[in-house]
């Protein structure tokens, strides 16, 4: 009873002392009917420094199985009773021992019978009396070893459930908080509109009606309050666009990537003509992505190539490559290009390199178009040199062959 | 310019609780050619108490054309809109919807409840005039409205 009192806490906090500095303890069941040769057992294994419990018989023994769990059973074969191999077959068919592995001491003129009776019973050893010490002790050594090892692969299986349990909450967390952050984004932008339409509106209104009315400084006043108001305007639609990407997008379907870009194309006929671009392009693949997010993103995409273009008309070339279970597709350009340390920041919402009245934007093209990708398991990123033109690179998931 | 047979002034109701957006509706006509009375209701309970002269508006004119906006006080547009098409009486009036909403289920619904058309409005004054005018001269001269 003590000595399992004593036993518990060391259960209860098993990562409390990394390994290294306790030695980790073992409990050895030791059991035999006669007094002295328990105690004898006892004192030579006491050395190895694990925890003995004893048991003068096999209904004892069984009660101690029950409560705790041991590296090794050392069971004495004849015992009044309850003999050895009645007990390990009781210790055998419970759960918790089934695997406990039992050591039969035998009398010193033990048949061949005798042995393989042990054996059948479960044992994995057995051991002759008189006892050598040295021996019996390197027996034990190896099972109680095998257990502490055992132990700790549990342990560690059971952190790394935990673990995953863990990850798992916090990927629903952030998911949950995501959702929350976009739902944030467009009730804001959506409702900012509202007031903002009226601002806008009689700001122009104001313009319109009383431009050149009144003196010089009122019309730049007034050029000022409109300027504002429509680049809020802009900065307000951009991100309820953007996040509608996420509240809105489609499910995946099997599309031609070519006739994306066919629509992507149409769309910006008008600034494709004014800046004499060749757009063109190698053999396009069917890809896994939502139809209009894909001519969302091939649009923009070449929209920028177009904008920001060098003093040559643009060219601009198209063109995919096949990588694993995905078609990387490219877009090259022979724009101004953009410094290496760059690459990165282009993405993020409403980040620009260039001034509004170099190059019209909010910065947020490149935002939805890498929220775009991502929405469909995929990366963009790019690839240039400052004035030596542009690719952007980005992957989607290929159509599965049926 | 073009007026019904009886050669009377066009009535409209504008249903628009946003002062802001009464007043650029108004300004918007004054800026169109047409002849037109606009009668406005802030509400939907005033706006149907409009329709049937009920209340202070006993002697009110039965308008040729409602603009409708969907988000209102007390009741809202869709409601006064399923009234007006569930009343024999006035289901004949086109109403146009006229609202900031661009949400596809606000679309289908407007239409399930025969709204004669649904027009979001635009964020930019000019294009809001251009609409506002173009309602005008659709509605009240291409278009041939009921007789009363």
């Amino acid at each position: 009873m003590q000595q399992d009192a004593e036993a518990s806490p060391k259960d209860a906090a098993p990562e409390a002392a990394p390994l290294s500095t306790v030695r980790p303890q073992a409990s050895l069941l030791l059991v035999d009917d006669m007094p002295e040769n328990l105690r004898a057992l006892a004192a030579s294994l006491e050395p190895l420094g694990h925890r003995i419990v004893t048991a003068s018989s096999g209904r004892a023994a069984l009660k101690h199985v029950l409560h705790e769990e041991f590296a090794v059973i050392l069971l004495d074969m004849n015992m009044p009773g309850m003999d050895g191999t009645e007990t390990a077959a009781l210790i055998k068919g419970r759960e918790r021992s089934r695997h406990t592995p039992i050591i039969f001491l035998t009398a010193n003129d033990s048949s061949a019978e005798v042995v393989a009776r042990a054996y059948r019973y479960g044992g994995v050893d057995f051991m002759s009396k008189p006892l050598n010490v040295d021996i019996l002790c390197s027996k034990v050594m190896v099972f109680v070893e095998l257990f502490l090892r055992g132990e700790q692969i549990k342990r560690q299986k059971a952190l790394l459930r935990e673990h995953a349990r863990e990850l798992e909450l916090r990927a629903k967390e952030l998911e949950r908080s995501n959702a929350e952050l976009e739902r944030f984004a467009y009730v804001a932008s959506h409702d900012l509109q509202e007031p903002l339409r009226m601002v806008g509106s009689y700001t122009q209104l104001l313009a319109r009606r009383y431009t050149g009315r009144l003196d010089q400084d009122a019309d730049e006043l007034i050029a000022f309050a409109v300027d504002g108001v429509t680049r809020m305007q802009r900065l307000i639609n951009d991100l309820l666009a953007y996040s509608r990407l996420g509240s809105q997008g489609k499910s995946l379907v099997a599309i031609d990537s070519a006739v994306a870009l066919d629509r992507a194309l149409a769309n910006l006929r008008k600034v494709v003509e004014e800046s004499g671009a060749a757009v063109t392009r190698s053999d396009l693949p069917p890809v896994q992505a939502d139809p209009t997010q894909l001519e969302q993103l091939l649009q923009n995409l070449i929209a920028n190539a177009i904008k920001f273009r060098g003093e040559a008309p643009p060219a601009i070339h198209v063109s995919a490559e096949r990588r694993g279970p995905r078609w990387e597709l490219s877009i090259a350009d022979n724009g101004i290009g953009i410094e290496k340390q760059y690459y990165e920041r282009i993405f993020i919402m409403f980040q620009r390199l260039h001034t509004d009245e170099r190059y019209e934007g909010t910065g947020i093209g490149l935002a939805i178009c890498k929220k775009i990708v991502e929405r469909h398991g995929g990366s963009l990123w790019v690839e240039s040199r400052l004035g030596g033109g542009s690719t952007f690179r980005f992957t989607l998931p290929a159509v599965e062959e049926k | 310019m073009s007026v019904p047979s009886s050669g009377r002034a066009i009535e409209i109701l504008l249903v628009e609780d946003n002062p802001g957006d009464v007043r650029l509706t108004i300004e918007a006509l004054r800026e169109g050619k047409l002849a037109n009375n606009l009668q406005v209701a802030r509400d939907g309970v005033e706006a149907l108490q409009f329709l049937r002269r009920q209340g202070p508006h006993g002697n009110a004119p039965r308008p040729d054309l409602i603009l409708l906006d969907l988000n209102l006080p007390k009741k809202d547009g869709r409601e006064v809109l399923a009234e007006i098409k569930g009343d024999p009486d006035l289901r004949r009036i086109p109403v146009v919807i006229l609202t900031t909403s661009q949400a596809e289920q606000d679309i289908v619904k407007s239409y399930d409840l025969y709204a004669n058309c649904y027009i979001a409005k635009p964020v930019d004054l000019e294009s809001f005039i251009r609409v506002v005018r173009s309602i005008d001269s659709f509605w009240l001269t291409v278009v041939q409205l009921p007789p009363e």
